[in-house]
């Protein structure tokens, strides 16, 4: 689904230039749920940015849903991404001035889809993460968490083959948390897509199928489900 | 005039008969009147330059008496130079032309004469003097005052700043605009939106910027044509300059619309983890 070959990434230039990934390999498979874990700056964005098609790697590869991105131009990599991956951000970037149902039908508004089925699927998208009541309001109007579920509906719209969430829970408090995190196991458990959550909090480990640990941009640990461990 | 200062006037001389240039849109007094010794039509739109208070008022034109007979309306100068209708031959006493002496003969044609041949065997027959259609005149007259006065340039240079203030204002406003949400574009970006949906987006705000702004000049406008209507400089807006002018301020806007353009499609969309 997406999976990414001994890749390398330089990013910056001249003297503040610095190697963010260190030859970089894993994949992301549908129906699992992967945490990816490391300390700050230890690469974890950086490689969440190349998984998600909005950086290219320097060195190694990257293929989704097994095409590769090497050699794609910024738009070709753009239409992969708007294809196959969905995102749920930190700070939910969601949009102020649009209701929650806007929001989410601003993921298929990009992908150029404006029949009239799209308020239905919308519709759907808020009832999979539990807010089919809540499809007028404001994002001001919403709590931390029915804003992450938000963000959540509009990556899952598109019905993406893979969703990357970068610190979804790390805003929220904890009951919020596990409900986020309920919402986007149970979109693993479907068995179509898989999801990759890069996270710092061990409350939320108890749904990973797996563990990744990074660090100054290697792979350190992988573990299963049972905790049990094993070097790259 | 009766305040004992001077003006200048355009004396506009014509023979009496059917054919002659005569004064129209007459708000007092008669054609006719201007047979009356002294008699001249001025419009009513001058009275002020003029220093008179209208019909029956008595002025002078080179210390000549004069004597408003005829007042019309709408009769306005483009150089706000007050036009003075008289028959042709108190026109030349008053400008000490001699009788035999006109600046313009206004020719007309009988039905189904062909101007342009008319106009060309004039030529040819005419050493000192040439010949033109109404169309060649007026775009003569135009392309002088345009092109052959400072009056054109100013006017040329006047829009041309315009255009240019105009573009930097929308380009900056634009800028400011996409500069403040760039977050959300980063967004639109991160979530897959191409190239031309964020341009579409831009340029509609422009659109949308252009449409604003043109309304509210527009209803400006609108206000100063009413208010001018009557004065010696009514300023005109006819449809097709107001058609014209929308599509120009809808082209400054999305020309103007660039520099933002370019600066949301230089936004990293992977700055969305780390805002």
């Amino acid at each position: 689904m997406v999976e990414a070959s001994d890749v390398v990434k330089f990013l910056g230039q001249g003297a503040g230039r610095v190697q963010a990934l260190r030859g970089v390999s894993l994949s992301l498979s549908g129906g699992e749920l992967v945490m990816l874990m490391g300390p700050s700056g230890s690469g974890k964005t950086t490689l969440l940015s190349v998984l998600g098609c909005m950086l290219s790697p320097t060195m190694g590869s990257v293929r989704v849903c097994g095409r590769s991105t090497a050699g794609l131009a910024p738009e070709q990599l753009t239409q992969l991404r708007r294809d196959h991956i969905g995102f749920v951000f930190q700070s939910y970037h969601l949009f102020p001035t649009l209701t929650a149902m806007d929001n989410v039908r601003l993921a298929l508004d990009v992908r150029g889809d404006y029949s009239r089925r799209v308020i239905d699927r919308a519709k759907e998208a808020l009832a999979t993460v539990g807010l089919s009541h809540k499809p007028r309001s404001y994002p001001l109007e919403l709590s931390s968490g029915e804003q992450q579920r938000v963000a959540i509906a509009r990556a899952i719209i598109g019905d993406p083959t893979a969703i990357l969430a970068d610190e979804p829970t790390a805003a929220l408090d904890s009951e919020n948390g596990h409900a986020v995190m309920s919402i986007l196991a149970a979109i693993a458990r479907q068995g179509t897509r898989g999801v990759l959550v890069v996270t710092h909090d061990p409350r939320i480990l108890p749904f990973a199928d797996r563990i990744i640990h990074i660090e100054d941009g290697r792979i350190v640990r992988k573990a299963g489900n049972g905790g049990s461990s094993a070097k790259p | 005039m009766p305040s004992g200062g001077t003006t200048p006037v355009l004396l506009i001389g014509s023979g009496r008969g059917d054919f002659g240039l005569q004064p129209w849109n007459i708000v007092a007094g008669d054609l006719s009147d201007l047979s009356i010794p002294d008699a001249v039509a001025v419009d009513r739109s001058y009275f002020d330059r003029l220093g008179t208070a209208g019909l029956g008022d008595t002025v002078e034109i080179r210390d000549l008496r004069a004597r408003i007979r005829l007042v019309t309306q709408g009769i306005r100068s483009f150089t706000t130079t007050p036009y003075v209708f008289t028959p042709l031959d108190r026109a030349r006493t008053y400008a000490g032309i001699s009788p035999n002496k006109a600046t313009y003969l206004l020719v007309r044609l009988q039905a189904g004469a062909n101007a342009e041949s008319v106009r060309t065997r004039l030529n040819e027959s005419l050493a000192k003097a040439e010949a033109l259609t109404p169309d060649a005149f007026r775009s003569r007259s135009r392309s002088f005052w345009l092109f052959g006065t400072g009056a054109g340039a100013a006017l040329f240079a006047g829009a041309l700043l315009g255009m240019i203030v105009g573009v930097i204002i929308v380009a900056q406003t634009l800028y400011a605009s996409t500069k403040e949400f760039s977050n959300e574009f980063a967004t639109l970006r991160a979530i897959g939106s191409s190239s031309q949906y964020i341009y579409t987006v831009i340029i509609i705000q422009a659109f949308l910027s252009a449409a604003v702004g043109f309304g509210i000049a527009a209803a400006i406008g609108m206000v100063i044509v009413k208010a001018t209507a009557d004065s010696a400089l009514p300023v005109l807006i006819p449809p097709g300059l107001m058609a014209g002018l929308f599509l120009l301020t809808v082209a400054m806007c999305v020309f103007s619309a660039i520099a933002a353009i370019v600066h949301i499609m230089r936004t990293d969309p992977a700055v969305v983890f780390t805002r």
